[in-house]
């Protein structure tokens, strides 16, 4: 089963639409904006609560309380407050953000359906591994390894996002390249 | 994009991450990288691959997952109605606990929200609630339709006018047609 997922593999591009035109560019400052604010409200959350703005602070903890345990002894801290989220939430958030800022074309002109498993497979192997290893007593995780399992796999599904979001926008009944660009249809317009 | 086929399997996913995720004990997964999220992304995403006659690409998988996320919150949502009610009968115990699972809150917020959430204020609060859960599980389920697209989407993506357009090979030069032996002399 293993051998049947790299074997017989299709070659050929990745995506087919131009990634390096301003509509790419601005899906990519789109993402970029959204996954930077969210990194800016998990530093902002214990900055708050230091400055004396209890309400703002406990509505930012709120807000990433349903996808992150929040353990203190587990997060970085800053101004004597713990941040809004955990060492590996923090990797991946912050890992989303800087996944975004390289242009699409890094991504979707290598990111074949081959090497798109290979580098989701490989990417989220060292979280799992981090995560689950204490679970079976094999080990230990650090501060270090759930920051840096966070921030490769956070990369990972950013490259993603914005080869997706690219395809989106490309695809959208109101852009241009859709109508005039013939490569989209295959040569067929 | 194959939005009717897209329904079904996104419907299977969120009503799978709902009450998941709605379940005592059992959502607690969520604090991991929101698994059941990204679990009901990928399932969805690998139930529409199985089924689209069409390459299926990342940007629909985005879709997919959005839609699933949104389904998935809804059921949460629809779902912890009765766990809610059948713990409210605990009493103030509940609201306690369920604001210790905070640990970073603000004292003074932690006060706030225990009034706010005991009286008439506590439905705009749960109306509130579930707003968030809808834009967290909308996003972190894009994340899972991207994912499950790349893991289980085999097929070649359609191809360009560059490879499909093959220009024309020049032939190589044609030799010059070679005069005949002259007839022998008798």
């Amino acid at each position: 089963m293993w051998v049947s997922w790299f074997a017989d593999e299709p070659r050929g591009p990745a995506l087919t639409y131009p990634t390096d035109s301003s509509n790419s560019n601005g899906c990519r400052f789109f993402l970029s904006a959204l996954w930077g604010c969210l990194c800016a409200g998990i530093v902002a959350a214990p900055l708050l609560a230091a400055h004396s703005h209890p309400g703002a602070a406990g509505v930012l903890y709120l807000f990433f309380s349903p996808v992150c345990h929040q353990i203190p002894e587990r997060s970085f801290s800053l101004a004597g407050h713990a941040f809004a989220v955990c060492h590996r939430c923090f990797g991946i958030y912050l890992g989303l953000f800087l996944g975004s800022l390289p242009a699409p074309a890094a991504y979707c002109n290598i990111l074949s359906p081959r090497w798109r498993r290979t580098w989701v497979l490989a990417a989220t192997a060292p979280l799992l591994f981090d995560a689950l290893l204490p679970f079976f007593g094999l080990g230990a995780n650090t501060l270090w390894s759930r920051l840096a399992s966070g921030l490769v796999f956070g990369i990972m599904v950013s490259s993603l996002l914005v080869c997706g979001i690219v395809e989106l926008w490309h695809e959208a009944p109101w852009s241009k390249t859709r109508c005039c660009d013939s490569h989209v249809n295959g040569g067929r317009s | 994009m194959n939005q009717e086929g897209m329904f079904k399997p996104a419907v299977i996913g969120g009503v799978l991450l709902g009450i998941l995720s709605a379940l005592p004990f059992v959502n607690l997964m969520n604090c991991f990288c929101c698994a059941w999220v990204i679990a009901g992304g990928v399932l969805a995403a690998h139930l529409y691959v199985r089924n689209s006659p069409t390459v299926v690409t990342l940007g629909q998988g985005i879709v997919l997952g959005l839609l699933t996320g949104i389904i998935g919150a809804a059921v949460d949502i629809l779902f912890s109605i009765p766990v809610r009610i059948m713990l409210a009968g605990v009493g103030s115990g509940f609201m306690q606990q369920f604001l210790d699972q905070i640990p970073n809150l603000p004292p003074e917020m932690k006060e706030q929200m225990r009034t706010a959430l005991s009286g008439t204020v506590g439905i705009a609060s749960w109306i509130f609630s579930g707003f968030l859960i809808l834009v967290v599980y909308a996003l972190i389920g894009m994340l899972g339709g991207a994912i499950g697209v790349a893991l289980f989407e085999k097929r070649k993506p359609p191809a360009t006018a560059a490879e499909i357009y093959q220009p024309p090979t020049v032939p190589p030069p044609s030799q010059p047609p070679t005069a005949p032996p002259p007839p022998p002399i008798q």
